[in-house]
């Protein structure tokens, strides 16, 4: 099958997410931010301009402490994309761990309805004016207060 | 949605309803190869559905000589591996990959602009999928994979250069 791996490699790959998922979340969970402050997106260091990923580590960071608003705060569409993406995850780590075909089960129209969603949450988080900034993973964000 | 096959012709995609309507009026034989995404192979109607079948206008359907599939040399049956592809004349091809949900994750977790290209693509692969275009969607599959190959190498590089040099700078701040 095209791209498709041996299963013994996409095995090994699958354990190898586990593992780094694993790693993430202790990381996150328990390394104190001031210990190890996250840095700056790079796409905002260069352009100034918030990315739609910009705030997903921190907004991650939070969600593990259980600061649920702040992690809303800091990226809301990272966080409502969170179930789908973890769907995903475990779809395809399960399929691949077992030798499965998996798939994504996402029909043409969410599809376009996720790209919509993707490139105008980019554009929506950088108006300049006043509602905008709660879209912002900044200071000046209310939910982040 | 369910491609089906008719007088070496493929057809479709319909709705599993209006597949089913098309069984019980007679127009889809149980005879008739029909496959849908997830399916390995396509399959008499009859197996693959368990729709009830009305009688043909044409002619009862007897289990005398289902044409369209007989003469195509390859029958479903004579092949070794359950993952041969679909045979002539309903050329399917390697099963198209979905890059969609990697393209997804790839630009909300670190890689733009790359990573909206590949989105782009994915989707545009999944609509000329479900359209039964599938040397559409071959290609956009090719193109997404490539957009998402871009954006996690570059993201990866920058990312490593860009945490390399923070932690110089504090290294540097802190002497």
């Amino acid at each position: 099958m095209e791209s498709r791996l041996v299963p013994a490699a996409e095995r090994r790959l699958s354990i190898l997410a586990v593992a780094g998922g694993v790693v993430a979340v202790v990381l996150l969970a328990v390394a104190p931010p001031a210990a190890y402050p996250i840095p700056d997106c790079p796409f905002h260091a260069v352009t100034g301009a918030y990315c739609p990923g910009c705030g997903t580590l921190r907004a991650s960071h939070s969600l593990l402490g259980g600061h649920f608003l702040h992690a809303v705060g800091y990226n809301a569409l990272f966080m409502l994309l969170l179930p789908l993406l973890a769907w995903w995850g475990l779809g395809w780590t399960r399929a691949a761990f077992f030798g499965r075909n998996w798939k994504s089960v996402v029909t043409p129209r969410f599809g376009w309805v996720l790209l919509a969603a993707v490139v105008g949450w980019w554009l929506v988080r950088n108006l300049p004016w006043a509602p905008f900034a709660a879209l912002r993973p900044v200071a000046g964000n209310p939910l982040l207060g | 949605m369910w491609h089906y096959a008719q007088d070496g012709q493929r057809k479709g995609p319909v709705s599993d309803d209006d597949l089913r309507r098309l069984a019980a009026e007679g127009s889809l034989k149980p005879s008739d190869l029909v496959w849908r995404e997830g399916m390995t192979d396509w399959l008499p109607a009859s197996e693959a559905t368990g729709f009830q079948f009305g009688a043909s206008s044409a002619a009862p359907a007897a289990p005398s000589a289902p044409p369209a599939y007989a003469q195509q040399p390859p029958s479903y049956a004579q092949q070794s591996s359950p993952y041969t592809p679909p045979s002539a004349p309903l050329d399917m091809g390697a099963p198209i990959p979905d890059y969609l949900p990697w393209s997804i994750a790839a630009t909300l977790l670190c890689c733009l602009p790359a990573g909206i290209a590949a989105i782009v693509f994915s989707v545009q692969a999944n609509s000329a999928k479900n359209a039964g275009n599938f040397d559409e969607a071959r290609r956009k599959a090719g193109q997404a994979k490539t957009w998402l190959y871009v954006s996690v190498g570059v993201g990866l590089v920058v990312m490593l250069l860009y945490f390399g040099l923070i932690m110089v700078g504090g290294l540097a701040g802190e002497l």
